[in-house]
């Protein structure tokens, strides 16, 4: 009995599951179209982002000092000394205004011990093995990669509007206010495809619908310094 | 090689292989949407690495492995699983196709159930099934498409079999508490 339904199996689904599934010329035109877009684009952002770091650390190599201010992301040379590397000024006024600001990671790779060694301990009791970005806000904030599912909430943020992160990130991938639960959800993604983005979930007041009450990240977040104000 | 050459190339792999491979990651993902998307990001790997494609095995072979690999890496990553801890708030919805009743309607029973049964496989088991019998690749092509050992696919496929066997037979016991006790994949 199971064999021979088993053996109808490819009739059964394409006549039920899959019925109506093409890939047709819309999805086709679809996929040439982000080729063109990429051709058009050659210079895409990891390649701009990666000779960034690149031409950041010749610099820091070819310095022997640099000045520490505030607003500051930490790099390394060959010999794994650290320097400080300044953030623009665009983003350290985003980081004082409050905004959110994704940077580019310019210590991607860096063990946890080794951000221990110049930021000292971190708030965070989840140690991960690597930075994946830096995420700005008013402070340091590490985001790091994930094996498991970690969802790390900051809360008590009440000076971040929805319209604030609007303004850094775009208009939200989902929203939607839920009574029953006291609060809204808005999420918010960076990246370039289903499998490489990284979320925020904003949970917003339920009645203004801008206040954020706390934010979840998809990625865990190790905080160092005190936290905002 | 030529970009308006190559461009081509792309449309016409994607004529043929277009609608396997969107109903192959659909077996991996469950959601029509996000099978769309993984197809699309399939040819355009394709569409960078064709200079790279040496004819070590066949094309349709090479496009499978490339998708299934991306389906694996999606339902590895957060995306995925946030869409199962976010339902919870009754907010999102991830299946959005096996349990639509019109898609299955014209089945009998039997064949609805054990359709459900095979979807709600882990996916190492649900994954042979589909390649042998949907796909119909023997052990030996699903052993080079997987890189896993045939002894290993053929231990899987006889446990796939008893579990859909033991579903069918009782009815409405959830396949998932068939299988406590065997390693569940990656889900």
């Amino acid at each position: 009995m199971l064999d021979k339904q088993l053996m109808e199996l490819k009739a059964d689904m394409n006549n039920s599951v899959f019925k109506d599934m093409e890939f047709g010329q819309k999805q086709r035109n679809n996929v040439l179209n982000k080729l063109d877009a990429k051709n058009k684009n050659p210079f895409n952002v990891k390649f701009i982002l990666s000779s960034t770091f690149s031409v950041l650390i010749f610099c820091v190599l070819l310095l022997s000092t640099i000045q520490i201010k505030d607003g500051m992301l930490i790099g390394r040379d060959s010999g794994s000394q650290f320097y400080p590397l300044q953030l623009n000024e665009q983003l350290i006024a985003d980081a004082k205004n409050g905004i959110f600001s994704p940077v580019p990671s310019v210590s991607y790779g860096m063990s946890v011990d080794e951000v221990r060694g110049i930021l000292g301990e971190p708030n965070s009791v989840e140690m991960p093995s690597e930075i994946d970005t830096v995420l700005w806000y008013g402070d340091i904030y590490l985001l790091f990669t994930f094996d498991e599912l970690l969802f790390t909430s900051i809360s008590n943020i009440p000076h971040i509007t929805k319209e604030d992160m609007i303004k850094v990130f775009g208009r939200p991938d989902y929203e939607a206010y839920n009574e029953e639960h006291g609060h809204g959800l808005v999420t918010f993604s960076v990246g370039d495809s289903i499998y490489k983005k990284w979320h925020f979930n904003c949970f917003v007041d339920i009645q203004d619908k801008n206040t954020i009450t706390s934010i979840q990240f998809s990625k865990d977040v190790i905080r160092f310094g005190s936290p905002p104000q | 090689m030529e970009v308006n050459y190559k461009k081509q190339t792309l449309d016409e792999i994607m004529e043929t292989y277009g609608t396997s491979i969107l109903k192959l990651s659909y077996s991996y993902v469950k959601s029509y949407q996000i099978a769309e998307e993984i197809t699309q990001e399939v040819f355009l790997t394709c569409y960078m690495k064709l200079d790279e494609f040496k004819g070590d095995s066949t094309l349709k072979t090479w496009l499978y492995r490339i998708a299934i690999n991306k389906c694996k890496d999606y339902l590895k990553s957060w995306s995925y699983k946030y869409t199962i801890v976010t339902s919870q708030l009754t907010i999102f919805s991830g299946d959005d196709g096996i349990n639509t009743p019109e898609r299955l309607v014209m089945l009998s029973e039997g064949k609805k159930h054990l359709i459900k049964s095979i979807m709600n496989l882990p996916i190492k088991y649900r994954e042979v099934l589909f390649l042998y019998y949907f796909e119909e690749l023997n052990i030996r092509e699903i052993s080079t498409l997987l890189d896993v050992n045939e002894n290993t696919l053929k231990s899987r496929m006889i446990k796939s079999r008893e579990l859909l066997k033991s579903k069918l037979e009782k009815g409405d016991v959830d396949v998932r508490q068939a299988i406590n006790g065997i390693e569940s994949g990656y889900e």
